[in-house]
């Protein structure tokens, strides 16, 4: 399976900076030190509980489809930051970007999207992530000027 | 609650910056209250943390030599920190044998099983509070749970068998509500196994601005723990939040499955 869809992933070392843990326990399931990226359509987006959940058809190079399953964060964490049951529709072409499964499975959870405008949809908890460290950034700049 | 951890929650307070909220929680702690400040501090207390982990996370986020490491690298160490000197030493052989639950193993996760009282009064999100006359509820929306802490000196049923969330009394005096729970079903305590004999003592208090909403509680068991393990979590004052019905949880696997696309 890794063969045949090795021409479809873009392995990078800790692009996002090791993704922290949801509560169900991120890394016991995902990698959080590399990600990979998928094109494919959109068959299923699931606002459920524990994890929301999207269903993607993944054309390879030789024209065989793979459907991966994109792990999100729980529906009331997401829909704290205006996510809806809207966010991705059925049949989108989607660019999706994710920490993929220890057990090499088709499988990532969600780091971010790119739709076929380049539009950019990003896991709410790396925005977070962002704005902290900006915050560290901030006090770094205070403690300097204070020396 | 030691006079260190006491001065370490004060500067951690100065420490959190506030959103602008509509009015502060008048009502004592009656309300919606949800995660965490967006802060460093904050998310380190997403689900729980302690007071040691707290600190350790200060000196590194302090220390320039980290300057250059990304957050979740210092919040690693200092969760590693946490396990070394915090809890592993107070685990027993017998909750050591039994080992960490993986997150993969987690129930909620795998079979959709609403959480035990030792991991839902942690849960993420929101928690609204009512206070009645004779009991507080608090309503926690992970697992859409209720939680009834009875405020009028009852005693717990004769016979009463252990439950998911168990049985508690409370009182509030001199701003803070205590709360002892006792009759919990054995569950998951930060990853690790506890039994039966677990019981709790939680210790609300709010804060002078009344945004923010700190609980300490001690969990007694002598299956787990060889002494008492003290855990924090924090919320903020949320009024503009509310809860929706957690229904529709789908075990991943049959998602997966029933899609066709397991591997």
């Amino acid at each position: 399976m890794k063969t045949r869809i090795i021409g479809l992933l873009f392995v990078s070392i800790a692009l996002f900076g090791g993704v922290s843990s949801a509560h169900h326990s991120f890394f016991a399931v995902y990698d959080g030190q590399n990600t990979v990226t998928v094109k494919g359509t959109v068959t299923q987006f699931r606002m459920v509980n524990p994890h929301a959940m999207m269903l993607l058809d993944v054309t390879d190079t030789d024209g065989s489809e793979q459907s991966w399953t994109v792990e999100f964060d729980g529906r009331l964490h997401l829909s704290r930051a205006g996510w809806s049951r809207d966010t991705f529709k059925i049949g989108e072409v989607l660019e999706v970007t994710g920490n993929p499964a220890h057990s090499g499975s088709d499988m990532m959870f969600f780091n971010q999207s790119v739709d076929a405008n380049g539009a950019v949809i990003r896991r709410p908890r790396l925005e977070l992530e962002d704005s902290i460290e900006e915050q560290r950034r901030q006090r770094r700049a205070q403690r300097d000027a204070q020396n | 609650m030691t006079k260190l951890s006491a001065a370490f929650s004060s500067a951690l307070l100065l420490l959190i910056s506030i959103n602008a909220q509509a009015q502060p929680a008048a009502s004592g702690f009656a309300g919606m209250w949800s995660d965490p400040p967006d802060t460093p501090e904050g998310l380190f207390c997403f689900f729980n943390c302690t007071d040691y982990g707290l600190a350790a996370l200060g000196r590194l986020l302090d220390d320039p030599a980290n300057d250059d490491r990304s957050y979740n690298e210092l919040t690693g160490e200092a969760k590693r920190a946490v396990n070394e000197a915090v809890l592993m030493p107070v685990l027993t052989e017998a909750a050591i044998a039994a080992g960490r639950t993986s997150g993969a193993d987690d129930p909620g996760f795998l079979n959709c099983e609403p959480w035990g009282f030792a991991k839902e009064i942690f849960s993420p999100h929101q928690n609204e509070i009512t206070i009645n006359a004779d009991h507080i509820v608090m309503h926690y929306a992970e697992w859409d749970a209720y939680r009834t802490i009875y405020t009028d000196g009852r005693s717990p049923p004769e016979n009463m068998q252990p439950s998911l969330l168990g049985f508690s009394t409370g009182s509030i005096e001199a701003g803070t509500l205590t709360v002892n729970t006792t009759h919990i079903a054995a569950g998951l305590l930060n990853d690790w196994q506890h039994s039966d004999e677990l019981t709790a003592e939680e210790h609300y208090t709010i804060s002078e601005d009344g945004q923010i909403l700190t609980l300490y509680v001690s969990f007694q068991d002598s299956w787990a723990l060889k002494a008492p393990l003290t855990v924090k979590k924090i919320w903020k004052w949320s009024p503009d939040e509310e809860i929706y019905p957690y229904d529709e949880c789908i075990i991943p696997t049959d998602f997966i499955e029933s899609r066709g696309a397991a591997r």
